[in-house]
């Protein structure tokens, strides 16, 4: 075999090759993974007609904005998306609340049990939310939180609170309680130091634990198909499928909906990956 | 963040502020006392959003309840082996197990491979693992209704697409027909699913020293061989765990499926948690559905025995 490198192009140049061509395998996988999406865009901005008769040029040349003028002047588009964000911003506050004060408390206080009380915990972790609104349903009916955003927000909080407390217990266990110890040196009490000190310290844990509770709300379907009946207090995910009437599918409106969905979502895994993958890395 | 905090504080009168810090100094002071006010919001949320509707759905799994009728009838354990032997149940627990490890082999080599593919570093990697994770973010019932959308078999893109290269001579309804509505689910869902492996093992992937790799380098190690001896056995324990995982959390499945199919057609994927459904909401008969919740929780509780020993998860826990 002859040697192609130093002797008709140069190590560097090699090494180029190597780094671009690299990048055009990445970027043609993502482009794959990235088809749904596209296609979303494009169905966004066509014409129902022209997505019906299913012919791919009629429906590039179909351009129009009148499907988002439609979903967000003509619909209950707005009070579904508001609805999303209360429920979210319940569930994110219940979540980061209770599961920061619970690692703060597991991990600097002992006691015995400790491995069972992570095992209950995790065990948590499994619980299928379909199998649990069953039951969910008569009892939050017995407590009149049916048809309320407040029980939603309950029911959502199941599905990131184990790994919430899971996160934060696992995340306190990597603050150093020596800086906690030398505030209670200079005479501060264990709730000075645990505000001022350890708090800030384990605010990329909070942020992830936020994070995950924010999108599980946010894409949350079987609670409120559940427990949710009344039009006005739907979130967007059973909100989305209003626009199905009878068989008969707006599907250029539908696709505007699920775009309102996507681009939040871009958002975060852009701007916030570091600490998604802190979190997640606490998990495993 | 000390910003935001310090605005908060100015709108508390200052003696109110002072006597809540006393407070809370002489409650963290107590380590019992401390337990108690830290543990007690998420214990007390834990036990009503699940301890308890999973109590509730084993004793009313003894009774005849209906959404209609409330008045509770008793009919004793006998419903748990009606439930375990009735035909109907059995094959929803087999279409769930063929769902849920078809899925989840899938998912496997797909997000294990993605997240080996965007590991690197390179301009615009941060771009590119923001695209590799979007679809984890995106819900489900979106992702399940473009799927309904693009399979369509009159004016779907998929079809039009086969059809013009030539792969198909007549369009297919992929989600009609009892053959592939199974399979095409589980594609669908694993879009979405597979990216959480993607996640698990990318984070451990980024925790991976580069100078392991430079020394395999040094050492003469090919592509294959840095694989093979560097990163196998490091994500393989992430790997197991998220299968585990995921295998359970597939199984239970509701919403991708139910918006795609709504179980049919037939009962072609009518897994358990569509099939609890079914009898919960559409039959009216909520204690064989919460009959059929305490079976899973049992089958759960076994699952997640085998998670315990395998992943040892609870050995993270510090004891000092």
């Amino acid at each position: 075999m002859t040697q192609i490198v130093g002797n008709y192009i140069t190590y560097g140049q090699a090494a180029r090759i190597k780094s671009i061509s690299y990048q055009i395998v990445v970027w043609a996988a993502l482009l794959a993974l990235m088809l749904p999406i596209i296609w979303v865009i494009i169905g966004t901005f066509s014409g129902l007609d022209a997505l019906l008769a299913g012919n791919l040029s009629r429906i590039l040349g179909s351009f129009t904005t009148q499907p988002l003028r439609d979903v967000f002047f003509a619909s209950n588009f707005m009070v579904y998306y508001r609805n999303s964000l209360v429920v979210a911003a319940g569930v994110v506050v219940f979540t980061v609340v209770a599961s920061t004060l619970a690692g703060y408390g597991l991990t600097r206080v002992q006691f015995r049990g400790k491995k069972w009380l992570a095992r209950f915990i995790l065990f948590g972790y499994m619980f299928p939310p379909l199998l649990l609104s069953i039951p969910m349903y008569q009892i939050w009916d017995q407590l009149g939180l049916l048809n309320s955003l407040l029980g939603l927000v309950f029911a959502e909080s199941s599905v990131p609170l184990p790994f919430g407390i899971w996160t934060m217990w696992l995340f306190f266990q990597t603050v150093p309680i020596d800086y906690e110890e030398s505030v209670w040196m200079a005479g501060g009490s264990r709730w000075h130091s645990f505000k001022d000190i350890a708090l800030p310290q384990a605010a990329p844990g909070m942020v992830a634990v936020g994070i995950f509770a924010f999108q599980s709300s946010w894409n949350n379907y079987t609670y409120p198909k559940v427990l949710i009946s009344q039009d006005s207090l739907r979130p967007l995910t059973t909100g989305l499928t209003q626009y199905a009437v009878q068989n008969f599918v707006f599907w250029n409106q539908v696709m505007a909906v699920v775009l309102t969905m996507v681009i939040p979502a871009f958002l975060m895994v852009y701007f916030l990956q570091k600490y998604l993958l802190e979190g997640y890395k606490a998990t495993a | 963040m000390s910003v935001v905090s310090d605005r908060v504080t100015a709108l508390v009168p200052t003696r109110w502020w002072q006597r809540s810090n006393e407070i809370l100094s002489g409650v963290f002071e107590d380590d019992r006392r401390l337990l108690a006010v830290c543990l007690t919001p998420a214990l007390a949320l834990y036990v009503l959003v699940a301890i308890l509707p999973m109590l509730w759905a084993f004793n009313l799994s003894l009774y005849e309840v209906s959404t209609l009728n409330p008045v509770w009838e008793w009919t004793g354990p006998g419903r748990l082996v009606d439930i375990l032997t009735s035909g109907a149940f059995q094959a929803a627990f087999g279409r769930s197990l063929i769902f849920g490890f078809g899925s989840v082999a899938f998912q496997i080599v797909v997000g294990v491979s993605l997240a080996l593919l965007v590991n690197r570093e390179f301009k615009g990697a941060v771009l590119a693992r923001a695209v590799a994770l979007l679809p984890y973010m995106v819900p489900a019932v979106a992702i399940g209704m473009v799927g309904q959308f693009m399979l369509n078999a009159q004016y779907g893109i998929i079809n039009l697409v086969l059809i013009r290269v030539g792969i198909l001579n007549n369009p297919v309804a992929f989600l009609g027909l009892p053959e592939t509505a199974m399979a095409t689910v589980m594609v669908v869902g694993s879009w979405k699913f597979a990216v959480f492996v993607t996640l698990l093992t990318l984070a451990r992937l980024q925790s991976i020293p580069e100078n392991f790799y430079e020394g395999a380098t040094m050492c003469g190690a090919n592509a294959y061989q840095k694989f093979r001896d560097v990163t196998l056995p490091r994500i393989k324990n992430v790997i197991l765990i998220a299968a585990l995982l995921r295998t359970l959390w597939m199984f239970n499945k509701f919403d991708i499926i139910y918006i795609m199919t709504r179980g049919g057609p037939g009962e072609e994927t009518t897994t358990i948690p569509l099939h609890a459904y079914e009898v919960a909401f559409n039959q009216y008969d909520l204690g064989q559905a919460a009959g059929i919740a305490a079976l899973m929780f049992v089958f759960l509780a076994l699952w997640s025995i085998v998670y315990f020993r395998v992943a040892r998860p609870e050995e993270e826990v510090r004891v000092a």
